[in-house]
């Protein structure tokens, strides 16, 4: 257990040091002019001790490590790795077998340290006797942008309409929501399998908004639309999203049940159009998302009389 | 009483050592003996829903309970996986997958070589089909060494261990049965969030 132990330890020091180090031997310390020796059963880690090279990783077949005058390089393992189960829980089998295994076998643990991360994919595999150990790709990067694209927090419109408390038949009706919500969204996610992981990001844009107006008219509109001033005359403002009423709201459902507040339901829906990028330039296109609000205008009939 | 996690014993006392290799020149890695390292199976006192951030620009007292969440954070939400049912767990690790699938949570609080060593241990004690631990106790840690990158927890904390289907201790070397440890653990702040980076834990007859 100690003597593992240690090896592992200094497998790993050992790793860590030559991201730093630009020379010398696999065990040899940065600044620190010591160095970790295990002889099997002793280890040893302290200045004074010659270096010695490290074999390896963990008890597994992963990384060798070569130094000499020049710079140092090391073979990192890479996912998967698979090393006996007892190396890694020493006196444990991992269980029973899965249902179905080819027998006689055994577990084995995958450890692999590929890049910084050392637990990207740690997990565990049976193999018959004698059987290799599989090789597995990481995850396509696709699956990393999905996943991401599920994470996506996406924010509800807020409507808003000018004339604000009540419209006018034949008076157009400003539409607009937040423009401040009208901005790209993205999330990163990362897919694991026991080769490895990969991450994606998944990017949501909003495209256009749809209005249902609530008098059976849609609305459509390729922005968040233009929020109506007041401090401004209305001659010198346009907007390329309204909705001009033909009819009152009258006989409309009413918000408080007070007949005389009848008004349209009335709904925004932002459609996002949803794409990912993974690495080496991996990308792709997903479904579109949609976010929606809701309000209410009551629209009133402007009577006037013909002389 | 005292010899639980001693699998994560050498485990947290190996990347503790890791890193005290790095960094101090391997002057530690061989002075302790397996016997007296543990891995520390905690529990906090208070929890959070999600990572805990800070700013470097903050100030002491807000960076140390901020530290002292993430701590806490990171110790229950290792908990909470240990408690799982076992049952479903192995099945999804036998089915090949990941203990990054399986506890993606592990990584707002941890980060290698602390989350390998957590991971490792669930692993571990899914594989080995056991029941985490019943209870657990964090104790008062204390925020001991703050630096704007890095901070250190020292704490006492105890847990009731993990055990069999009968009810029986776990292996030793998968936290079985009851105990005590004493240690500390040390922190980064990687993107604002505090998280576990190493941790090195001793068994104490009590707290």
């Amino acid at each position: 257990m100690r003597t593992k132990v240690c090896r592992l330890a200094a497998a790993l020091a050992g790793l860590a040091l030559l991201v730093v180090a630009p020379s010398g031997k696999a065990w040899a310390v940065v600044g620190g002019g010591g160095t970790c020796t295990d002889n099997g059963s002793t280890v040893s880690c302290g200045s004074g001790v010659p270096g010695t090279t490290g074999t390896g990783s963990g008890g597994g077949s992963g990384g060798t490590t070569t130094g000499g005058g020049g710079a140092t390089t090391v073979s990192v393992p890479t996912c998967p790795n698979y090393v006996p189960y007892s190396s890694e829980f020493p006196g444990q089998d991992g269980g029973p077998p899965p249902a179905g295994a080819t027998q006689p076998g055994a577990w084995y643990f995958n450890t692999c340290a590929t890049g910084s991360a050392t637990s990207q994919a740690t997990g565990v595999v049976w193999l018959a006797t004698g059987q290799a150990a599989p090789t597995v790709p990481p995850p396509d990067p696709a699956v990393a942008g999905a996943q991401a694209a599920s994470e996506l927090q996406l924010p509800t419109p807020t409507l808003t309409l000018s004339p604000s408390t009540t419209g006018y038949v034949n008076l157009a009706e400003w539409l607009w929501i937040t423009s401040s919500m009208w901005h790209p969204l993205s999330t990163t996610a990362q897919a694991c399998n026991a080769g490895g992981c990969v991450a994606a990001t998944a990017t949501a844009t909003p495209s256009y908004v749809t209005w249902d107006t609530g008098d059976g008219t849609r609305v459509t509109c390729n922005g968040p639309g233009t929020p109506y001033n007041p401090a401004l005359p209305a001659t010198d403002q346009s907007t390329t999203c309204e909705h001009t009423y033909a009819t009152s709201s009258a006989g409309q459902s009413s918000p408080d049940g007070n007949p005389n507040d009848a008004a349209f339901p009335i709904t925004a829906t932002i459609t996002w159009t949803v794409a990912w990028a993974g690495p080496n330039g991996s990308a792709g296109a997903l479904s579109s998302l949609t976010t929606r609000g809701v309000t209410s205008l009551k629209v009133a009939q402007i009577e006037s009389v013909n002389n | 009483m005292g010899s639980h996690g001693q699998k994560g014993r050498g485990r947290s006392w190996t990347f503790g050592c890791v890193l005290g290799m790095a960094a101090m020149g391997l002057a530690a890695c061989g002075s302790g003996s397996s016997s007296s390292t543990s891995t520390v199976r905690s529990t906090p006192t208070t929890s959070s829903a999600g990572p805990t951030t800070t700013t470097t620009g903050g100030s002491t007292s807000g960076n140390q309970a901020a530290v002292l969440s993430a701590w806490q954070s990171a110790q229950q939400t290792l908990y909470g996986y240990l408690q799982a049912p076992w049952q479903q767990d192995r099945a999804n690790l036998v089915a090949g997958q990941t203990a990054a699938t399986l506890w993606p949570n592990l990584a707002n609080y941890f980060v290698d070589p602390a989350l390998k060593s957590e991971q490792t241990f669930l692993v571990g004690v899914k594989m080995g089909q056991l029941n985490g631990p019943t209870s657990f106790d964090l104790g008062t840690p204390k925020v001991v060494a703050l630096a704007p990158m890095t901070a250190t927890v020292a704490g006492c904390i105890h847990d009731t261990g993990t055990a069999t289907a009968t009810g029986a201790p776990g292996p030793p070397t998968l936290g079985g049965g009851a105990g005590y440890a004493s240690g500390t653990w040390d922190l980064v702040l990687v993107g604002g969030t505090w998280k576990v980076a190493s941790f090195k834990t001793t068994t104490v007859p009590k707290c």
